[in-house]
């Protein structure tokens, strides 16, 4: 039996983006949630995105900031 | 003249025949009843002849002296029913039902008498109702014998080829062998189709489909409608979960923890906060900030609420427009000191 997480990068826009975190553990083949979500709502500002790096992997917040930075640079 | 001793024949005095023309002329036929005296009866000369047919005929005279009775018969052609041997009987009725029968003598019916033994002239009443009889039998037939040429004649002028094959006719769709040739019955009609009282024209059909539509408020004709994908309400737009909440970088001293329970329905989050405060004071236009809400509040208008604490002192908040975070503060614009442990609700509404 595998516990993993799985992340979603929900309305993820130029200004914010929400990040739902799930747990799921493969029974027999068939996938089930533990827990219920946890979500958390991130600014596209200094502090937003510092915090967003603690707590997404590179993976996903290189994702994020792909469309951050675009936003960044062209409001710069 | 029949001689008779009261009832019975002694002599014939002449011809046993009778006749009215040609060699045998006997018009009259005399009878003497000797011993018979009595004034009040009356007497019937009755006649039977050989194909069983009768007839009674009253005497033309009857006298009565000491000898007897004297009657007198003139015999008249219709008196005689056919020609050859017939029984006589002379019959006497009395007063007090006394009757005087003499007993049967033979006489001849000449064949100069002009009748057909075939046909009678005046037959009896018996003969005359069965002559009626037979006439009415006879036009009955005759009447159903037209009808039955008339009857033929259709049929012979009819195609028999066109009529329907009683092995074509079927009660069931299960029967249906050839759809070119079965024909239903009553039965199949009424178990397949709808009975004409049961069932609407398509003008009926048109005014209840009107009448339905138009009587449905607006919300729900516009929810079959399905006119917006995002306000369709289905499982996949409602969702629940948790949050931690983050104190603002400067204020992180003054809680223990921060958390929400939030339900997401469509684009719609309900928020129930809760924060357990540390020991410490709030200054009275001093605010506390958390971050990390589950969805930023999107829309241009900041929404306002009010929380309140284990002590029922009531503060109020405020989630900026379009932000993911919300600060509160004292609702009476006080200052206000928490002690520790001291935990704060609050409910949010806000769309995103």
């Amino acid at each position: 039996m595998e516990l993993k997480e799985k992340i979603t990068l929900d309305m993820l826009t130029k200004e914010s983006v929400s990040v739902l975190r799930q747990q799921f553990l493969n029974y027999n083949g068939v996938e089930m949630q533990i827990g219920g979500n946890i979500r958390n709502a991130y600014m596209n500002d200094e502090s937003g995105r510092e915090e967003l790096r603690k707590v997404l992997s590179d993976e996903y917040y290189n994702a994020v900031m792909a469309v951050w930075q675009c936003a960044t640079a062209v409001n710069s | 003249m029949i001689i008779y001793d009261k009832r019975k024949p002694k002599t014939f005095d002449g011809a046993n025949c009778i006749g009215i023309t040609g060699e045998n002329l006997a018009t009259t036929q005399e009878f003497l009843i000797r011993g018979m005296c009595d004034i009040t009866v009356d007497y019937y000369i009755h006649l039977r002849f050989a194909d069983g047919s009768v007839n009674s005929v009253i005497p033309d005279s009857t006298t009565i002296d000491e000898t007897g009775t004297k009657l007198v018969w003139k015999v008249r052609k219709n008196d005689i029913f056919m020609h050859g041997y017939f029984e006589l009987q002379l019959e006497g009725r009395g007063e007090n039902g006394y009757v005087f029968q003499t007993q049967i003598v033979t006489l001849y019916a000449d064949e100069s008498i002009p009748i057909e033994d075939k046909e009678y002239l005046n037959p009896n009443s018996e003969t005359l109702k069965l002559r009626e009889k037979t006439q009415e039998l006879l036009d009955e037939t005759k009447l159903c014998q037209t009808k039955i040429d008339e009857t033929k004649k259709l049929i012979e002028q009819s195609d028999i080829t066109k009529k329907e094959d009683i092995s074509n006719k079927v009660n069931a769709s299960s029967q249906i062998t050839d759809d070119t040739q079965n024909y239903p019955s009553i039965k199949y009609i009424t178990d397949n189709y709808w009975n004409i009282a049961d069932s609407y024209s398509s003008d009926e059909v048109d005014s209840l489909l009107n009448a339905k539509a138009d009587s449905k408020p607006l919300d729900e004709r516009l929810t079959r409608m399905d006119i917006s994908v995002n306000s369709k309400y289905d499982s996949a737009n409602i969702e629940s979960g948790s949050s931690t909440l983050t104190p603002y970088s400067s204020q992180t001293g003054k809680s223990k923890s921060a958390a929400c329970i939030y339900k997401k329905v469509g684009d719609t989050v309900f928020a129930n906060v809760s924060i357990v405060m540390n020991a410490g004071s709030l200054g009275a236009n001093s605010t506390l900030h958390f971050i990390d809400l589950p969805f930023r509040h999107n829309s241009e208008l900041p929404v306002y609420f009010i929380g309140i604490n284990n002590k029922g002192t009531s503060f109020k908040g405020i989630v900026p427009k379009g932000s993911t975070w919300f600060q509160i503060m004292s609702s009476n614009a006080q200052a206000y000191t928490f002690t520790d442990g001291e935990q704060l609700n609050f409910t949010l509404m806000y769309k995103i």
